[in-house]
């Protein structure tokens, strides 16, 4: 039972998001124009990252807004979530999904004290 | 509580926890808060035209923090979203003040819907109340956590509640009229082990 | 019998209050702050069961919840528990237990013949015999494993406790209640932190309740009570004894079983909650645990009376037991000594075996000093004694530990206390995914590097024995973990002064050597007590192949009782290091799962049992439903009417076959009401709205007048259908979507996905009114006269015609009337405020008294509209239908470019031949009813498999149309209309059917009009 960091309420208990899937699959602004083969893309194609995975959840039984997310596939540790249309986040290149983005605001923080 | 409708002459009104008495235990009280008026705003609270109009029908700003609420008179403003809100007002004020806000935000992005009997309110009051609430609620109610005035939605189980904090000991839960029977339920049973 | 061990004035023991129980039917005393387990030592009673596999005599072999081999049944009838461990029962007066796992009695057991037979039960015993054929597995072996290896029995009634949960938070949680949970609570405490901790025993105190040590030279169990009266002054530091923490999960959540009344057993007040589960969600994690000791592996090691040296010494110590007159410590290291000290001092004759050759260490010395015999080098090589030991045999060991070198000596014992050293429990610190180290020193494993949750560890689960150690670091650990947390400086209370700790070194010898060869004779080595594991096994597995410790665990069954292992694990790994010539961490550990003791179902459901297991949803109208004699029908978690049976004057009610028909016929002839307020109802405004339903439905909207309705189709981006419904334009930015009842949430979230996160620029709210109106559908050819007894819009069909809506108001509230027909006939659909629907209900019924109203339910109405050929998404279509594949081509737009799903059309498997497609389906016997999902095929064989072209979805008798009707996904089957086909049953009948138009009744359409 992770927490989800909804970018308006905060971290909240999973039990109150539901999981969008994948995050940034746009839809072809031209379905028409497009192969069957780009189309089945579109629809089904989908990573199945081990590490950092941008992902949407919505706030279901919160505030009820959509948003995205980096979690880490292996830790199920959130970096950080972003409202939807921002870029996403950059987590530390090293990032082994042990911390989250307050962890190391945190570490931040101490250092320059 | 089942009565007479003050606006419709020989109507009988009910809410859903119709007929029940108060939950009471040791240091805890359950009630219904029926037919409170409940509208669901819309709009974009960065356009200044919204939040003026608004002001001007409401007579406060909108909460724009996050699980935040004001409260005019007896009127209570809660931030359900960034671009959501829910007014909770007294019994049949509600049709006035959807009405004044569809007027003065004419022309503007919005939505103003009556859910009045969407949803019933069950207030929990007492020392007991933030015990009670722990038998299914998963956000922290601690008083460093939450206090009077935040609000916002959550479970509590299989129901989906919004709750807010009106006083020291004092929660307002709203709830889905068809569920509101299974969550007056789980307080009676939650309840017996203080009982009186 | 009247506690014939138990020792005068010792103990922690409240003996003005004495307690009767029952055990195996025997009466006998003991007192409160007893265990079971040490009110039968007291009474002299050893043997408490029979072991699972060998069915040996089995007693008590610890004092606390490691305990693998002392598991009752505790009390009779609806309370009953199996597998109870006695050395964590608190005794009550008047507790009931009573041995498992033997027949006809524990000391006469038919199935000890098991024993006899041994050596036909080696590892892997089951894989190995109950193997073939396949198909006796569940009616043959299953049996017979079930009715040999069982434990105790389950309750057969419904529990009558309640039980409660508990969602809690706290700034720091200390797992533990000894010294260095107790020190990292006041550490945490102090600065204002919320802090809970959590201790699975009776009393906060740990290992300090079963010692003689001084804290500041005053005795620690002063410290403690001082410590704890200190906790209980912090208004936000919540102590919990009795409360184990079974599970640590991801981001510092963590469950915890608090046993509420146990202690008091079934008298306790019905009121009060006999278990309470907190589920805990903490921001720091101090994990306190302590450590467990590991019992020597040495023949015949499972008497009765053989227990660990620690367990015996909680027995003298805490209980006020001295368990025997003559004891044997036979051990590894210097801590059993405390035990040989402590049973010497209450009276006991005893031997000390060390299986080292030359201890040194201060305890040694003081054994020593008070002349108790030390048998060095040597080891405890037999035991004897038929229900309890009774004596054991010991000879030196050779350098290596593998042999032995002297004639053995006999020594009488009726206790045999043992120690091989501790294990640190990190089993929460495994869960928590940190990683464990082996301590070569130590010779066990310790907690390493830590998981993402970042707990600390404090105390002796760290390897630290030292008190003054344990103190220090659960002061430091308590201190910063509260930093962390945000509370305190991290400043570090001083720790009090205690006496160090000097011990030699250990010395290992994972397998005592035997009289004969390891697996030879009787004598069995077991490491796993509560499974019936012995070393043997372990040689047997490793000669297979089942090297890795996962198999190991599978293969043997090592560590799968409901101890978990917690003393056998390490001697089994420690066992196969030695086959494999291994480091033991190379052989690696299993995974440590939670909870680490059994909970009970009861505890873990809480609250959400009968009624409120799942929520009945229910409408406005309910009430009269119920005075209306409905038959409720579940419909997702909603109680819908399902039919209204009718009883005659003579008492005879209706079934529900005859019911629907008089429904079905009634509303066709004169006029029905149904309760549809279920329905999904979504308001939709802004000034894109018309836009947005474009592209969320396949027909066209933006031509749509405010005040008409429209039937919409949704399909997903694959191009099939996944809702329906009935919309309406209230205003040029303002509609009104119904969707399915089951689809409610769904379509909104379908709705609020796109217009949140592909389109934001749209100007479109969507806010859900499901339950806000409440919806009294009448329909039928009396429908508008009824209505028109109760409103005073005009009704007529050129001001209000089909697919119209009106506000106003009926039966004198206020209401929108929506003129829209599932039935085919004339309809309308009046939707108030909920607070109005119980009254506008009652009013309608009432005034259709005089037009024939008959009020009919949710089956009627599936009838009702399969005689239209309406569909039921979910039923007439499964997800991979398309609006082309249900013959509705007519809705979807040829105008628009683009809406969800139309792309799919265009791919190859959407637009191939020989889908499968919605058709009627006649039977040749009109009065035949197909069963739905039925198959459909062309060429019937005499036994499936047959290739299926379709199913049946929908199939009612219908008494409008005289015969029995059904709709059905056939391959191809708009072109092979006018065929028959036949529809093959279990039963062996085939029934012939036409495929036909889905149109069964007023095919013409003209019902509607009224």
């Amino acid at each position: 039972m992770f927490l989800v960091k909804c970018p308006w309420c905060g971290w909240r208990d999973q039990t109150e998001f539901s999981y969008g899937g994948e995050a940034h699959i746009a839809r072809p602004l031209e379905p028409g124009q497009i192969s069957d083969a780009e189309w089945g893309d579109y629809i089904y194609t989908r990573r199945n990252t081990k590490g950092v995975h941008a992902e949407r959840w919505s706030h279901t039984q919160g505030c009820g807004r959509w948003f995205n997310a980096l979690r880490h596939t292996v830790t199920d540790v959130m970096w950080d979530s972003y409202k939807m249309g921002e870029d996403a986040p950059t987590p530390p290149k090293d990032w082994d999904g042990m911390t989250c983005c307050d962890d190391h605001k945190k570490l931040a923080e101490g250092a320059k004290k | 509580m089942a009565k007479a409708s003050s606006l419709y002459p020989g109507i009988t009104i009910d809410t859903p926890l119709s007929g029940r008495n108060p939950i009471q235990a040791d240091g805890l009280v359950v009630t219904e808060l029926p037919f409170l008026g409940k509208i669901t705003l819309r709009g974009d609270a960065a356009d200044p035209a919204f939040a003026a109009a608004v002001k001007s029908v409401l007579g406060t700003d909108l909460p724009t923090q996050p699980m935040t609420s004001q409260r005019v008179g007896n009127t209570r403003v809660f931030w359900k979203a960034f671009d959501e809100w829910l007014i909770w007002t007294p019994e049949d004020a509600e049709q006035k003040l959807g009405a004044d806000l569809n007027a003065a935000l004419t022309g503007l992005r919005k939505s103003v819907v009556d859910v009045s009997d969407y949803y019933t309110i069950l207030r929990i009051d007492g020392p007991r109340s933030r015990d009670l609430l722990a038998k299914g609620c998963v956000i922290d109610l601690h008083p460093r956590a939450f206090h009077p005035g935040q609000a916002t939605g959550t479970g509590f189980h299989h129901a989906t509640i919004f709750i807010t904090q009106t006083d020291s000991d004092v929660f307002d839960i709203m709830v889905r009229w068809s569920f509101a029977d299974y969550l007056w339920n789980y307080f009676a049973d939650g309840a017996r082990e203080w009982a009186a | 019998m009247s506690q014939t061990y138990r020792l005068a004035e010792k103990g922690r023991l409240d003996r003005s209050q004495k307690l009767t129980f029952t055990y195996d039917g025997q009466s006998y005393t003991g007192y409160r702050g007893d265990t079971l387990a040490s009110a039968l030592l007291a009474n002299g009673v050893k043997l408490v069961g029979r072991s699972f596999k060998y069915h040996r005599p089995r007693g008590i072999m610890s004092a606390g919840s490691e305990e693998p081999n002392a598991l009752v049944q505790l009390e009779e009838g609806a309370r009953t528990e199996p597998n109870t461990r006695a050395t964590v029962v608190d005794l009550y007066d008047g507790l009931t237990a009573a041995s498992q796992n033997c027949w006809p009695s524990v000391k006469f057991d038919l199935q000890s013949v098991n024993q006899k037979i041994a050596k036909f039960f080696p590892a892997g015993f089951y894989y190995k015999t109950f193997m073939f054929p396949a198909s006796w597995w569940t009616p043959v072996y299953e049996k017979i494993i079930r009715r040999a290896a069982g434990l105790g029995k389950s309750p057969m009634e419904r529990d009558p406790d309640s039980y409660a949960q508990k969602f809690a938070f706290c700034d720091v949680l200390v797992v533990g209640g000894g010294p260095a949970g107790i020190a990292a609570a006041l550490a945490a405490g102090r600065t204002g932190a919320r802090v809970i901790l959590a201790d699975e025993q009776s009393e906060m105190g740990g290992a300090l309740l079963s010692d003689d040590a001084l804290i500041d030279g005053q005795p620690a169990l002063d410290w403690v009570a001082k410590s704890l009266a200190e906790l209980d002054r912090l208004e936000d530091v919540t102590v919990l004894p009795r409360t184990t923490v079974s599970g640590y999960y991801d981001y510092n959540y963590l469950t915890a079983l608090e046993r509420v009344t146990d202690h008091l057993g079934p008298q306790a007040d019905d009121r009060i909650p006999r278990q309470r589960f907190w589920k805990i969600r903490a921001k720091k994690v101090v994990l306190a645990q302590g450590a467990i000791e590991r019992p020597l592996v040495f023949a015949d090691n499972d008497r009765p009376g053989i227990m660990l040296a620690a367990a015996l010494r909680t027995y003298i110590n805490r209980y006020g037991v001295m368990p025997g007159r003559q004891v044997v410590v036979f051990t590894n290291n210097d801590s059993a000594y405390k035990t040989a000290i402590d049973a010497h001092t209450a009276g006991a004759s005893v031997d000390i075996v060390d299986l080292r050759e030359n201890p040194t260490g201060p305890l040694v010395k003081q054994a020593e000093a008070l002349m108790i015999r030390i048998h060095k080098g040597c080891a405890v090589v037999s035991t004897s004694g038929k229900h309890a030991v009774t004596g054991c045999e010991i000879a030196k060991l050779s350098a290596d530990g593998k042999s032995l070198v002297s004639d053995t000596t006999y020594i009488g014992c009726d206790i045999l206390a043992n120690s091989n050293g501790w294990n640190p429990s990190v089993h929460l610190w495994s869960q928590a995914r940190g990683k464990l180290t082996w301590d070569t020193e130590k010779n066990c494993f310790i907690p390493g590097h830590a998981g993402p949750w970042l707990p600390v560890a404090a105390g002796s689960g760290t390897g630290a024995y030292d008190l003054g150690d344990c103190l220090s670091q659960g002061f430091a650990q308590g201190a910063a973990a509260a930093k962390d947390a945000g509370f305190g400086s991290g400043e570090v209370p001083k720790t009090p002064a205690t006496a160090p700790l000097v011990e030699g070194p250990d010395r290992m010898v994972w397998t005592i050597p035997g009289k004969k060869p390891l697996g030879h004779g009787k004598a069995k080595h077991f490491h796993d007590h509560q499974n019936d594991v012995v070393a043997s096994d372990i040689h047997l597995a490793a000669r297979e192949g089942y090297l890795s410790v996962e198999h190991l665990k599978r293969y043997t069954t090592t560590g799968m009782g409901t101890d978990q292992g917690k003393t056998s694990n390490v001697n089994a790994l420690a066992i196969m290091a030695e086959i494999r010539n291994a480091a033991i961490p190379e052989v690696g550990t299993t995974t440590f799962r939670p909870p680490y003791t059994p909970i009970t179902f009861g505890a873990v459901t809480g609250q959400n049992r009968n009624h409120l297991f799942i929520q009945e949803r229910t409408s406005a109208m309910h009430p009269a439903h119920v005075e209306n004699g409905a038959v409720f029908e579940d419909v997702g978690d909603w109680k819908r009417p399902w039919y209204f049976p009718k009883t005659s004057k003579s008492g005879a009610t209706e079934t529900m076959d005859e019911a629907v028909l008089r429904e079905c016929r009634q509303v066709r002839e004169t006029v029905g009401m149904l309760d549809a307020s279920t329905l999904g109802k979504i308001d939709i405004q802004g000034k894109d709205a018309a836009e947005f339903l474009n592209w969320i439905y396949t027909n066209k909207w933006d031509n749509l007048k405010p005040g008409r309705a429209r039937y919409g189709l949704m399909l997903n981006e694959h191009g099939m259908v996944f809702d329906d419904g009935v919309t309406t334009r209230l205003a040029d930015d303002h509609f009104h979507m119904t969707t399915t009842t089951g689809g409610a949430a769904r379509v909104l979230g379908w709705l609020e996905n796109w217009s949140q996160t592909e389109w934001p620029q749209m100007e479109v709210y969507m806010t859900s009114v499901t339950e806000q109106w409440a919806v009294c559908t009448i329909t039928g050819p009396n429908a508008r006269a009824l209505l028109a007894d109760v409103t005073s819009m005009p009704l007529d069909p050129e001001t209000f015609p089909f697919m119209a809506m009106q506000e106003g108001t009926v039966a004198g509230a206020p209401a929108r009337v929506y003129r829209i027909s599932f039935t085919g006939d004339l309809a309308y659909e009046i939707n108030v405020p909920a607070r109005y629907g119980l009254h506008v209900w009652r009013a309608l019924q009432e005034a259709g008294k005089t037009h024939g109203l008959c009020l009919y339910g949710t089956e009627t109405m599936h009838v009702l509209r399969a005689e239209k050929g309406f569909i039921i998404v979910g039923q007439d279509t499964d997800g991979t239908v398309t609006p082309m594949d249900l013959d509705m081509d007519w809705i979807v737009s040829k105008k628009k470019d683009d809406f969800l799903g139309r792309r799919s059309f265009y791919r190859t498997d959407t637009k191939r031949e020989g889908r499968k497609q919605l058709v009627g389906l006649l039977t040749e016997n009109p009065n035949f009813v197909l069963p739905e999902g039925a198959h459909v095929v062309e060429d019937v064989k005499p036994k499936p498999p047959m290739k299926t072209l379709g199913h049946v979805t929908s199939s009612y008798f219908s008494p409008n149309v005289g015969r029995s009707i059904a709709l059905a996904l056939v391959a191809d089957g708009i072109n092979r209309k006018g065929d028959t086909l036949s529809v093959p049953l279990m039963n062996g009948h085939v029934e012939k059917v036409t495929l036909t138009d889905t149109v069964f009744f007023d095919k013409e359409g003209v019902r509607s009009n009224g």
